[in-house]
């Protein structure tokens, strides 16, 4: 071998001995760097069908106080309808972060539960499967839970949802590579709430060591493995026995009236949006989860009275700024949370033929321009994310969310290419 | 000569042999004991019980009665609204097992014969016989951790197995 020829040799030979081993199993070459813009990230679907001509225009004046500066007062068509709630007493929520005003929710049908996958999953669906069956796409959990370093738990990822239907599929997609495994914890507060197991058997820790014990017994004597997918997700037994005493402790107070009425407002003014967020909020306190999503679905009763729509776009706006104060008054989550809300989808510009109380025509969402309009906040600590920005020209997608929340938790470079279309919404960060 | 041809002799029934030998079917040599079946004891279950009924089954297990539409209506609701099944289902037996209505034997009565209770427990939860090994192991665990009846009922309930039909 010629000299020239070895030295050749030998280099690609000591090139590839370095990079061999940084080779994954998920094909990447290179390991994640784990950076992260912050520890938690709180997505919460402003969902029910939004239209930017309500939420950003101002078109009844404006519904969003906690929100978004402005005194704009609200329409006096509408104004004699609206709830009792507690006028703003702090700063916007704008000043703590970005705003992309005119986002959009670019493709698919503007349907509540494909809008609900797209945000979820980071893809458009398209040509997905029917309603009720999980994503096929992986959804923003299971990357969380699969390509973070170490691996995360189920119990550092909730999705809480205010409706079952087809969203208790939200939490795990089919995807063969990920699945229930990697899903997160699933709650709906209402039905959890409104339904108790009476007098359970309470059992010590060293009734549940002994019982464990007999268990696995039992287990070691039969061939079926009853674990996740099956058995939804897993949580460790550790966690298990936390989220259990949680529900119970839950379940009592919600017994005792304590989910009755909250946050200074009565109780017949409390819907279901917020009853949801209030909970999230529990499980915020109690669990410091790294990753939560929270929707709302009021909005939606807009499909008959739009009145009602504004009353339940001022009461999700009040429930956000709840949800912001909550974490930042629970140690380990303030200043190290972003929280982003958008809409899953707008509404039609034409409304339908339905008219409320007050003479105002309700709206559908049938995938005109209008109901492909939304909205993106992104809200975080200073130094991390932009302050009191608003983007007020076409900037960002749907599609866009679930990357941002990979990178802030610092898990984007793991995922393989391919799988997710969007980008990092960067602008919104320092 | 003779020698090479007793050699070839030797030669094809070698080769013979071995052709028949590796041509023969293995052979089922029984000694002195019984055949046992190392099948394990699942019953051939390969099914999962759907939510309804595992409810339904496991109230009437505990309870020998029969379910109602808005017990069970009611019980569905916050399964559905958790994620993780099996935590779901060990409250729905915790709950159960504190029925006033549930047909749980005292302590002393599953002192009084451990094998029987296991048994019975088998029949009832799995819907077959423990064999014997089954019945040794649990009977001796339960003496050794004091366990009672409704601990017992607990662990088989939340097993894997209960899970299958």
């Amino acid at each position: 071998m010629k000299r020239r020829d070895f030295i050749k040799a030998a280099g690609i030979a000591a090139a590839g001995s370095f990079i061999v081993p940084y080779i994954l199993p998920s094909g990447r070459l290179f390991a994640a760097s784990g950076s992260r813009i912050a520890n938690h990230v709180i997505f919460c679907l402003f969902a029910g069908g939004v239209r930017n001509i309500e939420s950003m225009h101002f078109g009844d004046g404006n519904l969003m106080p906690y929100t978004l500066p402005g005194n704009d007062p609200i329409s006096a068509s509408i104004a004699g309808s609206m709830s009792n709630l507690p006028a703003p007493s702090g700063q916007p929520l704008l000043k703590y972060g970005t705003l992309f005003k005119e986002f959009r929710y670019k493709q698919g049908s503007t349907g509540h539960t494909r809008a609900h996958q797209t945000a979820i999953t980071g893809n458009y669906a398209i040509n997905d499967n029917a309603l009720n069956n999980r994503p096929v796409t992986p959804t923003v959990f299971e990357y969380y839970r699969k390509h973070s370093s170490p691996t995360k738990q189920a119990m550092s990822a909730w999705w809480v949802s205010n409706q079952l239907g087809p969203y208790p599929n939200l939490n795990y997609s089919s995807h063969p590579d990920y699945g229930a495994l990697y899903g997160a914890n699933y709650i709906q507060p209402y039905s959890i709430l409104s339904t108790s197991y009476s007098n359970p058997l309470v059992l010590s820790d060293l009734d549940r060591s002994k019982t464990a014990g007999l268990r696995d017994f039992c287990d070691n004597n039969f061939s079926g493995n009853y674990v996740s997918g099956d058995a939804g997700v897993t949580n460790t037994p550790d966690d298990a026995k936390l989220i259990e005493s949680f529900i119970n402790r839950s379940v009592a107070e919600a017994q005792a009236g304590q989910y009755n009425s909250f946050w200074g407002v009565n109780a017949n003014v409390i819907n279901n949006d917020m009853l949801n967020v209030y909970f999230a909020e529990k499980i915020i306190e109690e669990f410091q989860p790294e990753l939560l999503v929270v929707n709302m679905t009021d909005i939606d009763t807009c499909h008959q009275n739009f009145t009602r729509y504004c009353d339940n776009i001022r009461k999700a706006d009040l429930a956000l700024a709840q949800l912001w104060n909550t974490i930042q008054s629970t140690p380990g989550m303030a200043n190290d949370t972003i929280l982003i809300a958008a809409p899953e989808h707008g509404r039609n510009l034409q409304p339908n033929t339905i008219a409320d109380q007050n003479g105002r025509y309700a709206l559908d969402h049938t995938g005109d321009d209008t109901s492909r309009e939304i909205f993106c906040l992104v809200l975080g600590p200073l130094g991390k994310v932009n302050q009191n920005q608003t983007i007020a020209t076409q900037v960002g997608e749907s599609i866009d969310i679930v990357p941002t929340m990979a990178t802030i938790l610092g898990f984007n470079t793991e995922i393989p290419s391919g799988l997710l279309p969007g980008r990092h919404l960067e602008e919104a960060f320092v | 000569m003779p020698n090479v041809k007793h050699f070839f002799i030797a030669l094809l029934l070698s080769l013979a042999t071995i052709a028949i030998s590796s041509c023969k079917k293995e052979t089922d040599y029984i000694y002195q004991v019984n055949d046992v079946d190392v099948k394990q004891n699942d019953g051939d279950k390969t099914q999962t019980k759907s939510k309804e009924e595992f409810i339904s089954i496991a109230y009437s297990d505990i309870t020998g009665q029969s379910i109602t539409r808005s017990q069970l209506e009611n019980l569905l609701l916050p399964y559905e609204a958790f994620g993780d099944y099996k935590l779901v289902e060990e409250m729905i037996i915790k709950s159960f097992l504190n029925l006033p209505e549930a047909q749980v034997p005292s302590n002393t009565d599953m002192q009084s014969d451990i094998p029987k209770f296991v048994n019975d427990a088998y029949r009832r939860f799995y819907n077959r016989d423990a064999n014997e090994y089954e019945v040794w192991y649990i009977e001796k665990y339960i003496r050794e951790n004091s366990l009672d009846p409704k601990l017992v009922y607990y662990a088989i309930m939340t097993s894997n197995e209960y899970r299958y039909y």
